[in-house]
């Protein structure tokens, strides 16, 4: 049946089962529709998208209040993930949390993002989070100290749709807005679906 | 049965039904009663051939609450039996005016009610939504003219080509008959025996099988008629 869709996808079929591929015609390819393609090249729009902002007590509230900022203004919202419940407050500035890691699961967020200022606490379901999110192509990203516990978790700044800076400021939350915009890193798919990736253990 | 609308307590009735031992009353001035509305002094005991004696079959508040219960599931509708529904309004940039005479399409601005219900196609009651399916998007406009339905697909393609083959192509989707499982979803047996027998399903088996078959929320399913 898949050797008269693509000869590929019949092949990478048949391997998997451990069978030869048989042999079909598939038809001439008939060309990229946008209008029902999944590959989208230019980020949509991201009303309705939900971005995990993992803080805790020490996180810099100012870049969450940012970044919260500018996902309302574009529909989405963002709820904030910290070991514990509670009140997040410096000062004047305040951030409630929204969700605890016991409370959440990847599964949730179309993005998680690491605050600024957040300790690294090595907590085994933080790595889940974020490698569950890094496995199935969500857009990732870290300002400050933050980038540190993405690469705890086996995450680099340099990987597709991973976004990183120093403040959370209007390039970072423009280019972690585009990223979320085109609803999948795919560019990442090959390494993380090859299983290329190993589960970071942290002691 | 004291829950059920056309049996339930008459909390009109006078405060003692003629024959009626008070201590049968389940509150003062509140009865039970049959489906026509005759007083009920007890619903717990059904008439018998004295006191170790057969059931009479005469004892028709027996018969009929025993055939109310019976009765009283209905059964799920087969396909797209769970969703969600919103109301909501279509408004018409006006460019259809040279291709339709539907008037809810004819002029730029006009604001027409409409209904949409998203469900899922093979799940029964209490499955989830987050499991791999074609989306339902069925749209009810509220036009002048009368009711508009637009029935839809997040898909623009379908397993068969004749509506003939649908039993078939469902009975092969929904869950194994033995097993009941797996729910909701067409990963299994009798799904790929009929897929890899029946190849013109490819088309819509590659579209299911792909993220589309998991929307990321109602915002984001893209409807359309299936062709």
């Amino acid at each position: 049946m898949l050797a008269n869709v693509d000869a590929d996808l019949c092949a990478r079929v048949a391997a998997g089962l451990g069978l030869p591929a048989p042999s079909g015609s598939p038809a001439p390819d008939a060309g990229l529709s946008p209008a029902l393609s999944q590959a989208v090249t230019e980020p949509g729009p991201i009303a309705g998208r939900k971005i995990g902002i993992i803080a805790d007590a020490g996180a810099d509230l100012a870049g969450i209040g940012n970044l919260r900022q500018a996902a309302a203004k574009l529909g989405a919202t963002a709820l904030v993930i910290a070991p514990v419940g509670g009140v997040l407050a410096s000062g004047a500035r305040k951030e409630t949390v929204d969700r605890t890691l016991l409370t959440t699961r990847s599964v949730e967020f179309d993005a998680l993002v690491v605050a600024g200022g957040t300790t690294p606490t090595g907590d085994i379901k933080l790595t889940v989070l974020l490698q569950e999110a890094f496995r199935h192509c969500k857009a990732l990203g870290a300002w400050g100290d933050g980038t540190a516990i993405l690469e705890a978790a086996g995450i680099t700044a340099g990987d597709p749709g991973v976004v990183t800076a120093g403040t959370a400021g209007k390039a970072f939350t423009g280019q972690l807005t585009a990223a979320v915009g085109l609803h999948r890193a795919w560019d990442r798919a090959p390494d993380v679906m090859a299983s290329a990736v190993p589960p970071v253990l942290t002691s | 049965m004291a829950s059920s609308s056309h049996n339930g307590k008459n909390s009109h009735a006078p405060a003692t039904p003629a024959g009626s031992p008070e201590a049968v009353q389940e509150e003062a001035g509140e009865f039970l009663t049959t489906a026509q509305g005759l007083r009920l002094p007890d619903t717990d005991h059904s008439l018998k051939v004295g006191q170790r004696g057969p059931t009479l079959m005469e004892d028709f508040h027996l018969r009929e609450k025993i055939t109310h219960f019976d009765h009283e599931r209905i059964p799920e509708r087969v396909v797209h039996a769970r969703g969600a529904a919103a109301h909501g309004i279509f408004e018409s940039y006006g460019t259809g005016r040279s291709v339709t005479k539907a008037g809810f399409l004819a002029s730029k601005g006009l604001r027409t009610d409409v209904f949409v219900r998203f469900s899922t196609v093979l799940g029964s009651r209490g499955s989830a939504d987050t499991v791999r399916d074609t989306r339902g998007f069925a749209v009810k406009f509220y036009a002048p003219e009368g009711t508009f339905d637009l029935v839809g697909n997040n898909m623009p393609v379908f397993f068969i080509q004749d509506g003939i083959k649908f039993p078939d192509v469902i009975h092969a989707a929904k869950p194994q008959p033995d097993l009941e499982i797996p729910g909701a979803q067409s990963a299994h047996d009798t799904f790929w025996d009929f897929a890899s027998l029946h190849t013109e399903a490819t088309h819509h088996v590659l579209w299911n099988m792909s993220d589309r078959g998991i929307p990321r929320s109602y915002l984001h399913l893209r409807a359309r008629q299936v062709l």
